[in-house]
């Protein structure tokens, strides 16, 4: 199989996922008053789902900018992690493709990053990564302007169809949980994260789970065990 | 709203969103990667993903009614079709379709 086809099939569980919650931000931000313009700029720009539902407002609003930085600063804020986790899967990319691939590392594509299989069998890695970015942005920009452009005459009830993004996640971790490596970042992740949200409460809780993980990880991970190569099967 | 508001709002979001992507690359240069960072990036994605599904399923309220069924029945789904079929479309459309018929019968 060539890269274009492998690149086409690690795309293709979050194809569906972008163009339902693609149309959904494109639809929300049409109902705030943006013009399909503007939705195209965001889609292109952003490309934050998480985003659009906070940010929509706060331009109903007429939220100041530094306020609307601030927000977006915390709401994002996990993207930092992503960078960290990812710095070595660009090696093949110079510096400019780099930047692409890092500025479209969304939660969904940082996923497929994760799994185990990423990238196996792959014999141009470079373009590869550009090829998953690429179609991962461009489901994400033609979502978004399905939704601000025909949002109104969309059928069916939809309700529930930004749970694929959930889904997801679980067979990311499912998939991670299966492979022969320690389950330990697992484990501590998944505490982390109950206990952040038991602590802070769902709206500000992602930010200290992430931290509380990278100290736990970053400090006592050898002593506890955690392997040095865990992606190694 | 402003035309000349709007694209400066999104534009401020735009900006600190781009900061946060590309901080990491921009710090760590090729090669120059400290081994704490290294031994991070091989570490916490796991940790990272687990914390993505806490965050997706984060307004639950357990106890109050039936709130979280529909999400516990249908993690439960994918997990036994993914165990068995290992197919990531296939786990994915019966846990988003079992979840959508979740929530119309609860």
């Amino acid at each position: 199989m060539n890269d274009l086809k492998l690149a086409l099939r690690a795309v293709s569980p979050i194809v569906v996922t972008y163009i339902f919650l693609g149309t959904a931000c494109g639809i929300f931000y049409v109902e705030s008053g943006l013009s399909p313009i503007h939705v195209l700029f965001a889609s292109i720009f952003i490309y934050s789902g998480s985003m659009t539902f906070v940010l929509g407002p706060l331009l109903v609003q007429g939220a100041s900018l530094f306020l609307i930085g601030l927000t977006t600063l915390f709401v994002n804020g996990r993207h930092l992690f992503y960078g960290v986790a990812n710095l070595e899967k660009y090696q093949a990319n110079n510096f400019v493709e780099t930047m692409y691939l890092a500025l479209t590392l969304t939660d969904e594509v940082y996923s497929i990053e994760a799994s185990p299989v990423y990238g196996k069998r792959v014999t141009n890695i470079r373009l590869y990564n550009l090829l998953v970015h690429f179609f991962a942005h461009g489901t994400w920009i033609l979502g978004s302007m399905m939704g601000a452009l025909a949002g109104d005459i969309f059928p069916v009830d939809l309700a529930g169809i930004d749970f694929s993004g959930t889904a997801f996640f679980i067979i990311v971790v499912l998939d991670q949980f299966m492979t022969k490596t320690s389950n330990l970042p697992l484990a501590v992740g998944l505490g982390a994260g109950l206990g952040s949200l038991l602590v802070f409460g769902p709206d500000n809780f992602i930010l200290m789970a992430m931290i509380i993980s990278i100290v736990i990880i970053g400090v006592f991970g050898k002593k506890k065990g955690i392997e040095e190569e865990p992606w190694h099967e | 709203m402003s035309d000349g508001y709007i694209y400066a709002g999104l534009l401020a979001c735009a900006i600190v969103t781009w900061f946060l992507r590309t901080a990491a690359f921009v710090a760590f240069k090729k090669g120059q990667i400290p081994d704490i960072i290294r031994y991070l990036g091989k570490n916490l994605p796991a940790a990272i993903m687990i914390i993505l599904v806490v965050y997706s399923m984060r307004h639950i309220r357990p106890g109050q009614g039936l709130s979280g069924l529909a999400e516990l029945l249908s993690t439960i789904l994918i997990v036994l079709v993914h165990v068995r079929r290992k197919n990531m479309l296939i786990s994915m459309l019966v846990g988003t379709l079992s979840y959508m018929v979740f929530i119309r019968i609860f």
